[in-house]
């Protein structure tokens, strides 16, 4: 039933809330008084107390779920839910502090993360999640065979499946999310997530939009939660090395960036097709446009290259290699100022400019040379990296050992260890929000200036294009019903 | 003369019909921003809009989908070049132009691309025709429309959107499954108003409150977007449902909305917080707070004491003190996180003084934070947890003095490092290593050279001196490794090796030959190692190593020897080869296994001696490795490699070693390894030869330039190792890549250029190819100032894309640029049929089928597959296409395929190169 305390309105109208203002620090603890108080103006009086304190989360409470599970069956694992015991500082977990997992999206990349973190020793997987059945399915009778192998007794049934995600974060024995779902979903489930007090894994590129990628960051810092962007080059040493010779000027002053990944993506016109049984098409599209079912449309290379779901290649491995450049940069916390497409004439290539003056470029070629992934260059060398790859002129760039007193860059060796050890620590990963978020906004930006083929100017500061409002208008779009922000 | 006029009235009609199509062809292209742009009236733009739209409406609902996908991206990439800055009277003809198109008797779909257009650039002028569309009876029509309002900045749209929201509420959909479809379209109006937070909205959102748990919660989050005092007084009469009598309510929703408000409440309070005035950040302040109680959930806990932490700055730090010593252990972590959002020095000694009065949990939190903080306000309280009982706090504080600690934490941070094990004397190792300031080396000196310095403790300060690169120790380090004491000596040894160059290399020898111990001459060979690895042709010589080896004894000779392809010079070598004839057996090992190491090729020819006629069967087997190794060094021309694998399957007495050299010749992707394997597929190496084989046959498979004479090799042996072969994949793999082979992703196309592209115009211009196909004619063209001699040659296509930048030789570093190529290729289809060619480009490109014009883009992009498509009909035989591929700058690469309807490639064509007409 509903919470109807003594003194509940039974009217609408004419609330407000008054702050008592005293002065504005201490006489206002959080203990002591309710300094804030709801009246009507007219009519009998109510109080905020009327809020529930209800320890249920925004959207099933607990024993929603747990009778819903015991409808389907599912027996929940004893498991010790929290992971912040005294012992947070490493990956020394013990079953009673194991970090619970639930996997939103385990197909591709999501069925790569599940194995992952199936194989931790820190880390309990109790639910899945995903809009096709048969994926679904596969993904839990993985969880519970695996799971099983551990046990005396052969049997594991400790692992739910759920087509809804809302049902799975409204469960409150789940520590943290892993998403991996297309782009266009990204957003909504991790704010969800986030509200709902879980930390988040959530797979590159961090957004749809831009809007999108700044709601994240809000909703992250807002709920205290870790978020880990998966753009997990961040934890690769190439990578970190390039950035850390990079930043310590071992090339001289940095003049030019190139990388070389795919174009954006295209809107698809596509014939309709039955939907295949055991796919909820609806859910998939989610936020979406209501369009008709083409299995084009659920391949890997279909959504990344539809506009509706993804920004194409150039947010899928331009959330990896033009992440690189702004590390290397020092932008994470910034971007460019200026984005120019190619106009076949003295533009090439899509060119972002920063306000130290660096040009970076998306292209495969530097001066006709292939570009490997991101190339650097500067007045006096050249550095190009790529997954396993690091090729620097000189060639006695590549032994140089950084000392005490130049930039370290924050150094993860493993991505997902990285995220689970800082949710026991609660310190920002490698890859944070907010470094997603700037990263894929660069990547955004380029796809803007493709599709509007005109140049851009960006505030950084306040994310803000300059001077150009129709362009202002691709900063974010529309979600079908019910879903948003 | 009936006829003649009838013929002469149809070829005017044609005429004029054709004039038109060549005006809206030009308007097209100005439109889309590729020619000029002519001055013209608002009222001429508005007429040219509107023809240009008349042209491609019809294709736009095409059946065909390359048609109808080409028409709806012209009129995309018009109306955003219309709504380019400084435009306004272009974007607003063709916002009249396509409001004017949404009339019934254009088919839906076509309609809904215009809503889009709508969208992306309606403004005002856009409004009337999407408030009329907003009572479409077809709800994908109106959800265009709302989406449409919902991005439109005028003012207007938010009054349309605001009345469509007062009907819904006139008339509520009653809430079943069925019509959930019209709940929606109440949430989607929702949801559009507090998108744009629009304040004047709060009163109408306010009535949902008796509605359903669906639409109330969208109204609940437009409040807590919208924001603002007025949003907050509204939210919490939202936890009750008085609409309703208690028996209609359902269990879960109120208080699953009560939680919504309290996150809406809390979101609309961060924008006060942030944005706000002062009254309303300390009405912001009180929301945190009365949220910030026990009695709420974590999650919202968590969100309002951040709010307090944003209203209150350093005045909130007692606030997460009290949260970092409080019951709940997940509140101390997070209070603990929210360390780094108050900044400054004052903060950080707040912080710091927290830390012995907080539990174990939250110090362990508080450290790292400290750490990323790297303030050394912070050193005093780090360095006290140093000692804490808690391992996990002991190795917190450990890791976080690397960051904040002072000149004289090295010697601390060794000494801990010499007295504890395991990620303890890892985390002080690391944090020696990254405490910054030169003074720390100084200091870490000043402990070695000390008396009364522990040993245990010398050997980490040398350790840290090491991993701080402090070059400055090495004069001292030299009188260290002659220590007595064991560990000592051997840790300056490894240092030297790490800081020291080839000046210090005769001290280093010296050692090497002159101490009695075996361990010591290791180390110091070790050590030598190391820095001639470093410094090999950049200043280091073998002169020490062969002046020691003169006299040395053979224990230090082996060492010796064993450090020439260290350094890798000429006399180096010269000394390896002497070592060879040298009596002792071990010495000559120490040689063999020299050689096979040397960093470069020059001991080939050593290796292939020793690999046939050694007498020790090691030391063949030794040389036989070294010799394939070396083989593949450096950049050599695969008939190279080739040529010297055949060598040394010629010295290579056991299956085992012919085993390894067909494995290597499976890394050098030549036509000349195939041939050299060939043989091996019989006996006993036959499953390494296939192996082989199928690799070579994929690195040719990739390569763009490799010939279909080159692949009328390959097939005949990937079919047979196909058929033989009986280990792993390697059968299955060989079919694959053979049936790959003829795929259209892998074709082989004939290409001929480059020609130039001196204007735009000469996109359209007929060089030779596109006259008549002479394979063997050469044309000469000259691309600025560089001549070129054109010629059909082969290139093939690597996953459909054909990458023609270094199809010729760039110029000062650039591709051709400005120029153009054409592409042959022949297509074999058993029976007539309609196709789809899904086409992409960098830049422009012209397609004929069977010497007839079928696609035309002259396009300036990056090439994306499948970019345009377009229809054409294969005869049955063979088919002739050719492509006309334009670059202007940089990027040069093309996709080309021919698929069914929906985009499929078409199975059972035949694909040649040769001309088959």
């Amino acid at each position: 039933m509903g919470h109807h305390e003594p003194g509940a309105v039974t009217t609408l109208e004419a609330f407000s809330v008054v702050v008592l203002r005293t002065s504005r620090t201490a006489e206002v603890t959080p203990h002591v008084g309710i300094q804030v108080h709801i009246f009507p103006t007219t009519r009998p009086c109510v109080t905020i107390n009327q809020l529930p304190m209800s320890t249920r989360t925004s959207l099933l409470t607990r024993r929603t779920f747990l009778q819903g599970a015991a409808i389907l069956g599912v027996a929940p694992a004893v498991l010790a839910s929290r992971a912040f015991s005294a012992d947070s500082a490493d990956e020394r977990a013990t079953p009673n502090n194991r970090i619970t997992l639930g996997h939103i999206g385990v197909g591709g990349q999501g069925s790569g993360l599940l194995g992952r973190f199936l194989g931790d020793g820190g880390t309990q997987v109790v639910a899945v999640c995903d809009v096709d059945t048969e994926r679904r399915e596969a993904a839990k009778a993985r969880v519970e065979t695996q799971y099983a192998e551990a046990t005396r007794s052969g049997t594991y049934k400790g692992c739910a499946a759920y087509n809804d995600f809302r049902q799975l974060l409204a469960r409150d024995d789940i520590d943290a999310v892993v998403i991996a779902t297309p782009d266009h979903w990204h957003a909504i489930i991790s704010i969800e997530a986030a509200k709902a007090g879980k930390d988040i894994y959530c797979e590159k590129p961090l957004s749809l939009t831009i809007r999108e990628a700044r709601a994240m960051v809000e909703a992250t810092r807002r709920y205290g939660r870790v978020f880990q962007t998966g753009s997990q080059q961040r934890s690769s040493r190439e990578f970190r090395f390039a950035c850390e010779l990079v930043r310590n000027g071992y090339i001289g002053r940095l003049q030019t960036i190139h990388v070389n990944v795919d174009g954006p993506s295209q809107e698809r016109y596509l014939p309709e097709e039955p939907v295949p049984a055991g796919l909820d098409w609806q859910m998939w599209l989610g936020p979406a446009p209501d369009v008709p079912f083409n299995k084009e449309r659920i391949s890997w290379g279909g959504w990344r290259s539809n506009r509706d779901y993804s920004g194409g290649g150039m947010t899928d491995w331009g959330a990896h290699h033009f992440d690189i450049a702004q590390w290397a940069l020092g932008m994470d916390h910034s971007g460019p100022v200026s984005i120019t497409p190619p106009n076949g004439k003295e533009v090439a290539a899509l060119t972002f400019e920063y306000s130290n003056g660096v040009k970076l470029f998306h292209s495969s070629k530097a001066n006709g040379a292939d570009v490997n992934g991101v190339l650097f260059t500067g007045s006096d060398g050249k550095i190009d990296v790529n997954r396993g790859y690091l090729k620097t002129w000189p060639a006695e760039l590549s032994q140089t050992v950084i000392k005490p007193d130049e930039i370290r860059l924050y150094e993860s060796r493993d991505h997902a260890g990285n995220w689970l050890s800082c949710i026991r620590t609660r310190q920002k990963p490698i890859a944070d929000v907010e470094i997603g978020a700037r990263s894929v906004t660069v990547c955004h930006l380029g796809n803007i200036a493709y599709w509007l083929g005109r140049s851009l100017k960006w505030d950084p500061e306040r994310e803000e294009v300059i001077g150009d409002e129709e362009a202002a208008r691709w900063l974010d779009r529309p979600k079908r019903a019910p879903w948003h922000l | 003369m009936r006829f003649a006029l009838l013929v002469a009235a149809s070829c005017l009609l044609t005429f004029s019909v054709r004039a038109q199509d060549n005006e809206t062809d030009t308007l097209l292209k100005e439109f889309k921003g590729e020619s000029t742009t002519v001055a013209r009236t608002s009222n001429e733009l508005a007429t040219a809009y509107q023809q240009v739209l008349d042209t491609l409406l019809p294709e736009m609902s095409s059946a065909d989908a390359g048609k109808q996908g080409a028409a709806i991206e012209n009129w995309q990439r018009i109306s955003i070049h219309a709504a380019r800055p400084g435009a306004a009277a272009a974007r607003s003809a063709v916002v009249h132009a396509t409001a004017s198109k949404l009339t019934p008797d254009v088919p839906s779909t076509t309609r809904l691309y215009l809503f889009k257009v709508l969208e992306r650039i309606g403004r005002a002028e856009a409004v009337p025709v999407l408030t009329i569309a907003l009572r479409d009876s077809d709800p994908v029509m109106r959800e265009a429309a709302r989406r449409a309002l919902q991005n439109n900045p005028a003012p207007e749209a938010t009054a349309v959107l605001r009345a469509a929201l007062e009907r819904a509420i006139e008339s509520p959909a009653v809430v079943t499954p069925v019509q959930q479809a019209e709940e929606d379209w109440t949430i989607g109006l929702i949801n559009a108003l507090g998108y744009r937070r629009d304040t004047a909205s709060i009163p109408m959102l306010a009535k949902f409150r008796g509605s359903g748990p669906r639409t109330a919660s969208a109204a609940i989050a437009a409040l807590g977007k919208i924001g603002g005092s007025e949003a907050i007084r509204v939210l919490p009469t939202f936890i009750t449902n008085p609409d309703r009598a208690p028996s209609e309510q359902t269990p879960s929703a109120p208080s699953t909305q009560s939680n919504e408000v309290t996150h809406a409440i809390l979101q609309a309070a961060d924008g006060m917080a942030r944005n706000g005035t002062s009254n309303e950040r300390a009405e912001a302040n009180g929301i945190f707070a009365y949220f910030y109680r026990p009695q709420y959930p974590q999650a919202i806990r968590a969100a309002a004491l951040r709010g307090l932490v944003i209203t209150r700055g350093n005045d909130a730090t007692p606030l997460l003190f009290e949260a970092m010593t409080g019951p709940n252990v997940q509140m101390q972590n997070i209070a603990a996180s929210f360390v780094a959002d108050i900044p400054g020095s004052a903060a950080t000694q707040a912080f710091a003084a927290l830390l012995p009065r907080l539990p174990d949990t939250s110090k362990v939190t508080l450290l790292g934070q400290l750490a990323a903080r790297g303030d050394v306000a912070a050193h005093v309280a780090v360095l006290e947890q140093v000692k804490n009982q808690s391992p996990e706090v002991r190795i917190a504080a450990l890791r976080a003095l690397g960051s904040v600690g002072g000149p004289t934490d090295g010697v601390l941070l060794a000494r801990l490092a010499s007295t504890t094990r395991g990620r303890e004397r890892d985390a002080a190792r690391e944090s020696v290593a990254r405490l910054r300031g030169t003074t720390v080396n100084t200091v870490l000196l000043q402990a070695l050279q000390a008396s009364n310095t522990p040993a245990a403790l010398r050997t980490e300060v040398i350790r840290g001196l090491a991993s701080r690169r402090a070059t400055a120790a090495t004069s001292v380090l030299l009188q260290t490794m002659r220590s007595k004491d064991a560990p000592v000596q051997h840790e300056a040894i490894a240092a030297l090796g790490v800081l020291g160059d080839e000046h210090i290399a005769p001290l280093l020898v010296n050692l090497l030959v002159t101490t009695a111990s075996g361990t010591t001459r290791e180390s110091a060979a070790q050590a030598l190692a190391n820095i001639y690895d470093r410094r090999r042709g950049k200043g280091a010589t073998s002169a020490a190593v062969l002046s020691a080896l003169r006299n040395a004894s053979v224990a230090s000779r082996i060492q010796l020897v064993g450090l020439l392809r260290h350094v890798g010079d000429e006399a180096a070598l010269q000394a390896t080869r002497t070592a060879l004839k040298n009596s002792s057996s071990e010495v000559r090992d120490a040689a063999v296994r020299s050689l096979a190491e040397w960093p470069d090729s020059a001991p080939l020819q050593d290796l292939l001696a020793i690999a046939r006629s050694d007498r020790d069967i090691t030391h063949r087997v030794l040389a036989l490795r070294g010799y394939v190794h070396l083989s593949g060094n450096g950049e050599k021309p695969s008939a190279e490699r080739v040529q010297l694998l055949q060598a040394a399957l010629g010295a290579a007495g056991r299956t085992e070693d012919k085993k390894l050299v067909l494995g290597a010749l499976g890394n050098v992707p030549d036509v000349a390894s195939l041939q050299v394997v060939e043989p091996f597929l019989t006996g006993e190496t036959n499953e390494e030869a296939a192996a082989a084989i199928v690799k070579i046959a994929d690195g040719l498979s990739k390569d763009n330039n490799t010939t279909e004479s080159v692949l009328a090799t390959v097939r005949p042996l990937l079919a047979t190792v196909a058929a033989t072969s009986r280990q792993g994949d390697t059968a299955k793999n060989a079919a694959q890549l053979l049936a790959s082979l003829d795929d259209q992703a892998s074709r082989t196309w004939l290409v001929c250029g480059p020609f130039p592209m001196d204007t735009d115009e000469q996109f359209e211009k007929a060089f030779e190819p596109e006259q008549a196909i002479a394979l063997e004619a050469q044309y000469n063209t000259t691309i600025g100032k560089k001549s070129y001699v054109a010629t059909w040659r082969e290139i093939r296509a690597k996953n459909n894309k054909v990458d023609l930048a270094n199809f010729y030789p760039p110029t000062s570093g650039n591709i051709v640029e400005h120029a153009f190529v054409y592409a042959l290729g022949y297509i074999y289809s058993p029976t007539e049929r309609k196709v789809k060619l899904a086409m992409g480009s960098d830049d422009g490109i012209r397609v004929w089928m069977n010497d007839a014009l079928v696609w035309s883009n002259h396009a300036h992009r990056p090439a994306r597959m499948d970019e345009d498509v377009t229809d054409a009909t294969l005869r049955a035989g063979w088919n002739k296409v050719l492509l006309k591929l334009e670059n202007n700058t940089a990027d040069w690469q093309f996709f080309f395929r021919i698929t069914d309807d929906q985009l499929r490639p078409v199975p059972g064509l035949k694909l040649s190169t040769k001309p088959q007409f």
